[in-house]
């Protein structure tokens, strides 16, 4: 089955990563156009998702941008989802479940205004970069 | 496994996170009580562990007793170690999950040293502030 659907989800969700972590997990599902066929690259992948969505939580925390109430209840949702929807992905490869993980990440990030707004100046930031003279 | 067991889990745990966070896990142990009353139960038990081990690793973070790398590394020996027990957990009921899970956690906690020295030096403090109190 195509990954099409993820990584159309996917887009919404790298914009809500600071640069760095976005060009991780895109890299990580840029290596699939179908759904992987193994267990362990399922679950990879889906670690993939875990670990840069919390670690960009962590970071907003450590730079004061979100409270330590705010980073613990966002971390533990963003487990709680994987948790909940990642079984028939890895067994199975069912890949709805991986997209509607996508998905609700989108939603608990997106939730925080304080949070959005660090995330858009880091991409600002890095756009001006790359504005041409 | 009897819910006795698992509240000795529970108290081996409490010794891996600072003081302050004792009380919710002293609301984990009551929540224990009701382990066999309703999934919604069991899932809030799962989500406040969650949550006090998720609390202790940013306060480690903040005071830079742990660095981003080593938090990321217990956050998803944590997702991991959920993800494995939680099902037979909420949904089954099952203590022997549940003491899994708890001993998963105090390994994974116990296996930093940094951390436990962060701990330990909480616990100190808090010891010092009593006996001050106490000897006024």
């Amino acid at each position: 089955m195509s990954l099409a659907p993820v990584k159309e989800r996917l887009k919404e969700l790298i914009k809500l990563l600071p640069p760095d972590l976005a060009s991780r997990l895109y890299k990580a599902f840029e290596k699939y156009e179908y759904v992987p066929a193994t267990e362990k690259e399922r679950t990879d992948l889906m670690e993939e998702v875990v670990a840069c969505t919390i670690q960009a939580v962590t970071r907003a925390f450590r730079e004061s941008v979100l409270s330590e109430g705010e980073a613990t209840d966002m971390t533990v949702e963003l487990n709680d989802l994987a948790i909940d929807l990642a079984e028939e992905w890895y067994h199975y490869g069912v890949v709805e479940r991986l997209e509607k993980i996508v998905e609700d990440a989108v939603e608990t990030l997106n939730r925080n205004p304080k949070y959005v707004e660090w995330v858009v100046r880091q991409w600002e930031a890095v756009k001006s970069l790359f504005k041409p003279e | 496994m009897s819910i006795e067991e698992a509240r000795s889990e529970l108290r081996d745990l409490m010794e891996r996170v600072p003081p302050h966070l004792v009380s919710l896990i002293e609301l984990a142990d009551q929540l224990l009580n009701e382990f066999y009353v309703s999934s919604e139960k069991r899932k809030t038990l799962v989500t406040l562990i969650q949550t006090v081990i998720i609390r202790a690793l940013l306060e480690a973070l903040q005071s830079l007793a742990i660095d981003i790398r080593d938090f990321g590394q217990k956050q998803m020996g944590l997702y991991r170690a959920t993800f494995r027990y939680s099902s037979d957990i909420i949904k089954y009921a099952n203590l022997d999950a549940l003491c899994g899970w708890l001993s998963n956690i105090f390994v994974m906690l116990s296996n930093n040293s940094a951390y436990m020295r962060w701990v330990r030096k909480q616990w100190m403090i808090a010891e010092k502030a009593v006996k001050m109190i106490s000897s006024r």
